[in-house]
């Protein structure tokens, strides 16, 4: 199945996902090493690095696999906001704050500080943000 | 019970929840809606702690509340409107439009909002006017 799923869909999307398991792939743009797919496994917090695959979808065994990528958050909740601030899509503000970690609860508040005019650096966003 | 009261009852009967205490937190600093018998009467439910027996308790339906917002039966500012509803998305999770919401809050209700969302990711003021 995942073989299967990966030469008839990663060809052509940019994220794909098993129907049977929490796994993801997406195409290796990079390709080091004769990959052609990244394969993630679906966490409650995120994405998480399995192996990378060939065109075939064969496992590369033993390929080391750096920071970049290794493990990506869950970003349901930044994308819930965002589109709440830019198109006015209704977000329940109890499950999108309460999930955001540290670097996106900054983000957000940056982001709320522009929506009401006080542009990032601004001497009244720095008061605003500090108060 | 006098406003004082009612927000010592309210603080107590969210503790140990940060969403419904920043939510709390946000209508409280705001300071408009507790002081309103046609909101305290028709939406604030009081009664004692079940654990200690002797601690007063107050918890606000938000969901009436914001249909009641809604329905146009809670005249108030914009301002107070857009509190009402971030508070209530905060608290109970109910969904809000944050490019209406946020855009149109002045000064003091940004910087309000912005203390209850960290509040709402676990940092919790020390600032005595939110509090």
């Amino acid at each position: 199945m995942i073989k299967c799923l990966f030469a008839v869909h990663c060809r052509r999307l940019p994220y794909s996902r098993s129907p049977s398991r929490a796994i993801a792939a997406t195409p290796d743009v990079a390709g080091h090493g004769g990959s052609a797919f990244k394969v993630y496994e679906q966490t409650s917090k995120g994405l998480q690095w399995i192996k990378d695959a060939d065109q075939y979808g064969e496992y590369i065994d033993g390929k080391w696999k750096g920071n970049t990528g290794y493990f990506i958050p869950n970003l349901r909740r930044v994308l819930q906001l965002a589109a709440g601030l830019a198109a006015g899509i209704p977000v329940d503000l109890r499950d999108a704050v309460t999930g955001l970690d540290n670097d996106n609860a900054a983000r957000l508040l940056t982001a709320i500080g522009l929506a009401t005019g006080k542009r990032p650096g601004s001497a009244d966003t720095h008061n605003c943000l500090r108060s | 019970m006098n406003t004082d009261d009612l927000i010592a009852a309210l603080r107590a009967c969210a503790a140990g929840l940060y969403p419904l205490e920043a939510g709390v937190g946000l209508l409280i600093s705001n300071g408009t809606f507790l002081h309103r018998d046609d909101f305290t009467s028709r939406f604030i439910e009081t009664g004692t702690s079940i654990s200690d027996g002797t601690t007063p308790m107050a918890a606000i339906d938000w969901e009436a509340a914001i249909t009641a917002l809604q329905a146009g039966e809670l005249p108030c500012s914009g301002g107070e409107r857009r509190i009402l509803l971030l508070s209530a998305s905060l608290a109970d999770g109910i969904p809000v439009d944050l490019r209406d919401t946020v855009t149109g809050l002045d000064d003091r209700n940004t910087a309000l909002l912005l203390t209850a969302i960290r509040h709402a990711t676990g940092k919790r003021p020390e600032d005595s006017r939110y509090r």
